[in-house]
């Protein structure tokens, strides 16, 4: 039994896989049917739901799954929730529906043993294995828990760092090409220019070698002016340094954890990007992620990153309200500020929407390759 | 003779701009630095004008060392291949007078030299055109400044004298001296280069 969930963990390479899958081994192991994973975003400390199972009714609302706190979060940040004391603990969210005597909603739950997650003595989260009433765990049971929370700990922390390691070393590797394009092009640029300057004034005015010598520094500005704009869009990026798939990551876990809505993600190797392109994809990313929140009433967003015949392909879908793209456009739905993002990076957008059938926004952009 | 101390980390770059100023009659390049550091050691033995001063040198950051010469009494013109809004506010509210581009024409390197030694200011028209055309942020509190003073404060960045301003907005060099007076106060700036840069990080030029 632990050897097999071992094996499974191990092969988990991304968070998503860890969590859905030590979600799913829980929740057999303790003969329940719902469960569900929050996991605290490193970057900014709030908790997103990170993993479900079988939710009942009323915990599907998303307003009912946002980060904030409830009585196991709040045990667990302030450090009660221990491997020691795994504990049957009322929820707080359901406690609600469970007071006004909404069974059907609540599936009959009212509360969850709450296991924590940690990797070494780093608290990650909290995995919760709902129960209908409250009830001692044996001692046997507990064991597996704790070991099974333990190997998850581990395996969540693994997928995060991989992830980070290759995503470190490329932003790395980016701040240094643009520290190499300002220290060597835009000073030689510069040096050419000043010194074909100092060299037509000792000319005379009518001789044969000025126009050959304007055209040389016509060349000399126009190359300096692409090395202050490579430069400079490195440094405006609402990336801040990050790798847009790391971007993209944080992006998705502040939106679930401010409004339960989980997301998707789905994130391929895609290889060097061109600065200005990552910032508009991101963008683009954020602006589709808003239209969810107002507007589409949604479970869940799917968000994808690709690259499908040298063009990179980011989908943003849910399968909420959607609407009629005229509705849209009146109300104000920012789809033109994706469309111009889209076109900005050289690409374009799709957006297709219809009431009931939820929307899906597309955009392609060509990848250079000069 | 306005003598000129030029503080770059790549010699290619200096033997350019000393190559360029050499050639003008009223300049005289009296030495090169590459630190911050070092440049402070000449300054101090050699009394320059005006420094020429790169922002990106390996000693220190560019704000300090702007800041460092602003102390030892120098006027300071930045030569830099940044045009971000940031780099050009801080080098400004710390004390340069002068903001150049790498890449600026000679005779705008010789102008801005003379303009700052003779205690005005000097903004890249690209940087003053930046400035004004707001990459100033939404929400400006635009009513700080009057629509009058943000019209003359927007001549200023374009490097118009108050003459100039006076024509171009048909009133009285008085009239313009008065309203500059009063944006410097409001703005607690101490020369034109300053006013510009404040006014435009705060968002008040964003106006009509």
């Amino acid at each position: 039994m632990l050897k097999e969930v071992a094996e499974a963990l191990n092969r988990s390479t991304t968070e998503e896989q860890a969590t859905g899958e030590a979600l799913r081994r829980m929740v057999d192991l303790l003969g329940v049917e719902t469960g569900w994973v929050w996991l605290r975003d490193p970057a900014s400390g709030s908790f997103y739901n990170a993993a479900v199972q079988s939710l009942p009714p009323y915990l599907q609302e998303p307003v009912r799954m946002t980060g904030r706190s409830c009585w196991c979060l709040e045990l667990f940040r302030k450090g009660q929730l221990t491997a020691r004391n795994i504990d049957v603990v009322g929820c707080s969210r359901l406690a609600p529906a469970v007071a006004s005597h909404e069974a059907a909603s609540t599936a009959g739950l009212r509360c969850h043993a709450s296991v924590p997650l940690y990797a070494g003595d780093r608290p990650l989260g909290v995995m919760n294995l709902a129960m209908r009433g409250w009830r001692r765990l044996t001692r046997q049971e507990l064991d597996l828990l704790t070991t099974i929370a333990d190997q998850v700990g581990v395996a969540i922390e693994r997928a995060r760092l991989a992830g980070q390691s290759i995503e470190h070393a490329r932003a790395d590797e980016r701040s240094r090409i643009a520290r190499d394009v300002h220290d060597t092009l835009a000073q030689e640029f510069t040096a050419v220019g000043l010194h074909i300057e100092a060299g037509l004034s000792h000319l005379e005015p009518r001789n044969r070698a000025r126009p050959a010598l304007h055209l040389a520094l016509d060349a000399a500005r126009q190359g300096l002016d692409e090395a202050r704009r490579s430069i400079t869009s490195m440094r405006r990026s609402p990336l801040e340094n990050r790798s847009l798939a790391e971007g993209l990551g944080a992006l998705s876990r502040r939106f679930t954890a401010e409004t339960g809505v989980r997301v998707r993600l789905d994130i391929a190797d895609v290889g060097a990007v061109p600065a200005d392109t990552e910032s508009e994809l991101f963008r683009i990313a954020g602006e589709a992620l808003t239209n969810v929140r107002k507007h589409a009433r949604a479970r869940e967003v799917s968000l994808r990153l690709h690259l499908v015949r040298r063009q990179l392909r980011l989908t943003v879908s849910d399968a909420g309200a959607g609407f009629t793209m005229r509705g849209a456009r009146v109300r104000g739905f920012g789809l033109s500020g994706i469309e111009d993002r889209a076109r900005a990076a050289g690409g374009r957008a799709t957006i297709r929407s219809a009431p009931g059938r939820g929307t899906t926004v597309t955009v392609t952009v060509p990848l250079r390759h000069d | 003779m306005i003598k000129v101390l030029i503080v770059e980390d790549h010699p290619i770059v200096r033997e350019g701009v000393t190559a360029v100023l050499e050639r003008e009659r009223d300049i005289d390049v009296v030495g090169a630095a590459g630190t911050i550091g070092e440049g402070l050691r000449l300054a101090a033995k050699l009394a320059p004008d005006v420094v020429l001063l790169d922002l990106k040198l390996p000693d220190a950051d560019a704000v300090d060392g702007v800041a460092a010469f602003a102390r030892a009494g120098r006027s300071i013109v930045v030569f830099t291949a940044y045009d971000a809004d940031d780099d050009v506010f801080r080098a400004i509210r710390g004390g340069a007078r002068g903001y150049l581009l790498k890449g600026s024409p000679a005779a705008e390197i010789a102008q801005a030299v003379r303009k700052v030694h003779a205690g005005e200011s000097y903004l890249s028209p690209r940087i003053a055109a930046k400035l004004v055309k707001g990459v100033t942020q939404p929400g400006g509190r635009t009513g700080l400044l009057s629509a009058r003073e943000r019209g003359v404060l927007r001549l200023v960045a374009a490097g118009q004298s108050n003459r100039q301003i006076a024509e171009t907005l048909s009133i009285s060099e008085r009239t313009v001296k008065f309203h500059v007076t009063a944006i410097f106060n409001k703005l607690g700036a101490d020369n034109r280069a300053q006013a510009v840069a404040i006014a435009a990080e705060r968002g008040l030029l964003s106006g009509q």
